[in-house]
């Protein structure tokens, strides 16, 4: 019965990277949630060895402040100094990801975190450590999980028209007055601290997984984002149960069987997406193709109507 | 200390050529990599190797390098190709091509290490150490593979030079010639790949990426041409690999790889602190000389109006004072700041005479300041009393050529707008 808490923990987890991952994915910003989930290694040990103690909400502190600052030097990097971007996004994933590396290899003795634990979490230890609410038993990990899908909700309940907006016109969201920058920089933090929630479980490399799988999976099946962020949401609950079944059958991470269980799901996507489209009758077979392949960016149909869809429904 | 003989034959050296190989053919493939605007790609295809590793593994159940290395190529290889085939059959962009590459292949990466290790093997052959590598760990036996696969890799930059180049900067361009581009392309691929397999074991699969970005990052802000770039690169990489060799054989428990990665980004640092026209430093350097010559030139106006209303090159007491805002400090310090310039010469108490050198860059400034007055009452009809703020910003950046056409032009003028003289240029 404890067990189950592994998969409802990390359908969790899953749940807010997919919320978030759909707007990094369509924001072009998919590697940036790659960056900032390695950014978050040095603070998390530095905040670990200042405190002494290994509790969520210290790590977090650590892992925020890491992340603002490789988000501050990306940016520096990128407008001051003319870097492109897959150089910076490289040079700052290496650089803090070889500091945490190098502060856990010379304290290791003093840090209780481990390599593993840097590559595929913590998820088969998640019944381990429990906190009693109310009736129920329940692991820290999950309720850590259930405030990220809560603040993710919230926030895409609160201002699901500014970050649409924001993502698909960032212009005019400065001009209608919405602060695209400033939900730019709440998106980023909520990354960040799914990349910490998921740091914990399922190490700092998955979180990429699932952040970005999912929501690319769901980009290929729609063009409409509700359903988008439905679907997304929908392919990273399946892979996180179908990820923790193969995974107590065969043996293995349940992270790394996680992964796997996603990208199925992708490739079996991809392949229907591309047979949809060679079979569709019309312009997008043939000469229209190749137009439509430099197009293949958002081409959502984002209108007021998301919203009242959102709000009815 | 170690003795040098020794260095030379034992496992240490062994240690420093492997490493310093793959720094080596890291920078020189990673500065074509930065160019074409491929860093991530190359961190994908780092990636890609962890299942590569397990594969080979699982099959041959060996742990020679070269079976291993088989298996890690191939994979990256895989995924090279996976990222293209999602070109062509995926509408995504390419962040989310690479993101959703790099997260699948390490997935299948870490599952085959877990089981692996569940059956309790993975331990023992050190399949982990391909991860975050054992940069000190690099045995004389694992030499001959580094050296080949660098030595070629090193050869086909040599050969294809000049189509790489142009691929990084034209590759439109390079279309239109009938050149056997496509086994440039494929050489390049086979290279990152090849290059980054060997890496694995020197500083691991997730920081190789380091080895081919942070080097040339730091370079570039030397050197304007690739050529250069790739020299610097190399020596940055050296660099790193010496630091990082020597810090970890001084301080215990330090893995080695992660330290040769901070070493080459304290490099990138230091680079745009130190570096000319583009490093920090030379920045504020440029600001701050820019800063202290209008500085100058205010002092030495204030000078010339000095000479003005005392009629003469000598004169008593605390003159600069009614022109002065900046108080008495500050008279005191551009007094100061004109004496140790060798415009002004101390005569006993409280008397100052004005050198020629003194004068001579007095009346330059004051002349542009009111060249540049006249001229834009004469030819844009600005009206007297709005010219001198206009001319406070031009009398700085006018060249003697501008200065001598403006002269021309205003046909040796005498006096400026509001009535006061220019002063003329002195020869000698």
């Amino acid at each position: 019965m404890e067990l189950l808490w592994i998969p409802v923990t990390a359908s969790l987890l899953a749940v807010a990277s997919s919320l978030l991952g759909s707007f990094l994915l369509l924001r072009r910003m998919a590697l940036l949630g790659d960056a900032v989930s390695h950014a978050v290694l040095p603070g998390i040990v530095l905040a670990y060895l200042w405190s002494g103690v290994r509790e969520l909400p210290v790590m977090l502190l650590g892992a925020g402040v890491s992340a603002l600052v490789a988000v501050f030097l990306l940016q520096v990097l990128q407008h001051r100094f003319g870097w492109h971007a897959d150089a910076a996004l490289a040079a700052v994933l290496a650089s803090f990801f070889a500091v945490g590396i190098l502060l856990l290899s010379a304290f290791g003795g003093k840090v209780d975190l481990d390599v593993e634990c840097v590559l595929y979490g913590e998820l088969a230890y998640v019944p381990l450590d429990m906190v009693t609410v109310g009736p129920l038993m329940v692991p820290r990990a999950a309720l850590w999980a259930l405030l990220l899908v809560g603040i993710a909700a919230v926030v895409l309940l609160v201002a699901w028209k500014e970050l649409v907006v924001s993502t698909f016109d960032p212009e005019f969201a400065e001009v209608s007055g919405m602060t695209p920058k400033l939900w730019q920089a709440v998106l980023l933090g909520m990354t960040a601290m799914a990349a910490v929630v998921g740091f914990v479980l399922v190490g700092a490399i998955l979180v990429v997984a699932l952040l970005t799988v999912p929501a690319a999976t769901a980009r290929l099946l729609t063009a409409r984002l509700l359903r988008m962020v439905g679907i997304a949401v929908l392919v990273s609950i399946s892979s996180t149960v179908a990820g923790y079944v193969a995974a107590s059958n065969l043996g293995g991470a349940v992270a790394g069987w996680m992964v796997l269980a996603a990208t199925l799901q992708f490739i079996a996507a991809v392949v229907w997406s591309w047979l949809r489209r060679c079979f569709r009758p019309g312009p997008s077979v043939g000469v229209g193709t190749t137009l439509q392949r430099e197009s293949a960016g958002p081409v959502l149909r984002a209108t007021g109507s998301a919203r009242g869809q959102f709000r009815g429904g | 200390m170690i003795e040098w003989e020794l260095f030379l034959q034992g496992p240490l050296f062994a240690v420093f050529l492997g490493n310093a190989l793959i720094a080596v053919g890291g920078a020189v493939v990673g500065t074509f990599a930065v160019l074409r605007r491929e860093g991530m790609l190359a961190d994908v295809l780092a990636h890609a190797v962890v299942p590569g590793i397990g594969f080979a593994y699982l099959l041959s159940a060996q742990k020679e390098l070269p079976v291993l290395a088989l298996g890690a190529f191939l994979t990256a290889l895989a995924a090279a190709g996976a990222v293209e085939v999602l070109r062509r059959m995926a509408r995504l962009s390419e962040d989310s091509r690479l993101g959703v590459v790099l997260a699948a292949s390490f997935g299948l990466g870490i599952v085959l290490l877990t089981l692996l290790q569940s059956r309790q093997e993975a331990d023992q052959v050190g399949l982990w150490r391909f991860l975050f590598g054992q940069a000190a760990a690099v045995r004389v036996e694992d030499l001959p593979l580094i050296v080949a696969v660098t030595a070629l890799s090193l050869l086909f930059v040599a050969i294809a030079f000049k189509e790489l180049v142009a691929m990084a900067f034209d590759a439109e361009f390079l279309r239109t010639l009938p050149l056997p581009l496509q086994w440039v392309e494929v050489g390049y691929r086979v290279a990152v790949v090849a290059i980054t397999v060997v890496g694995v074991q020197s500083v691991g699969a997730l920081l190789i990426v380091g080895l081919f970005v942070l080097p040339p990052m730091a370079a570039r802000l030397w050197v304007r041409r690739v050529p250069g770039m790739l020299v610097g690169s190399i020596a940055v990489a050296l660099g790193a690999v010496v630091v990082g060799l020597g810090l970890s054989w001084n301080l215990p428990y330090v893995a080695t790889g992660p330290v040769i990665v901070t070493a080459a980004a304290g490099m990138v640092l230091l680079s745009h602190l130190f570096a000319p026209h583009h490093g920090v430093l030379a920045r504020v350097w440029g600001y701050g000389m820019r800063w202290l010559r209008r500085w100058d030139e205010h002092a030495h106006k204030l000078l010339y109006y000095g000479i003005e209303r005392s009629g003469g090159e000598c004169w008593e007491g605390p003159i600069l004072r009614p022109e002065y805002r900046g108080g008495r400090a500050g008279a005191v310090l551009v007094l100061v700041w004109l004496w140790l310039r060798g415009s002004i010469r101390w005569e006993g108490r409280r008397r100052w005479r004005v050198t020629r050198l003194g004068h001579k860059r007095a009346c330059q400034i004051v002349r542009r300041h009111r060249l540049w007055e006249l001229y834009l009452e004469r030819f844009f009809g600005v009206p007297a009393d709005r010219v001198h703020l206009e001319a406070e910003l031009v009398e700085h950046v006018l060249s003697p050529e501008i200065e001598e056409r403006l002269q021309e032009l205003l046909q040796r003028p005498e006096h400026d707008p509001h009535g006061r003289p220019i002063p003329p240029r002195q020869n000698g």
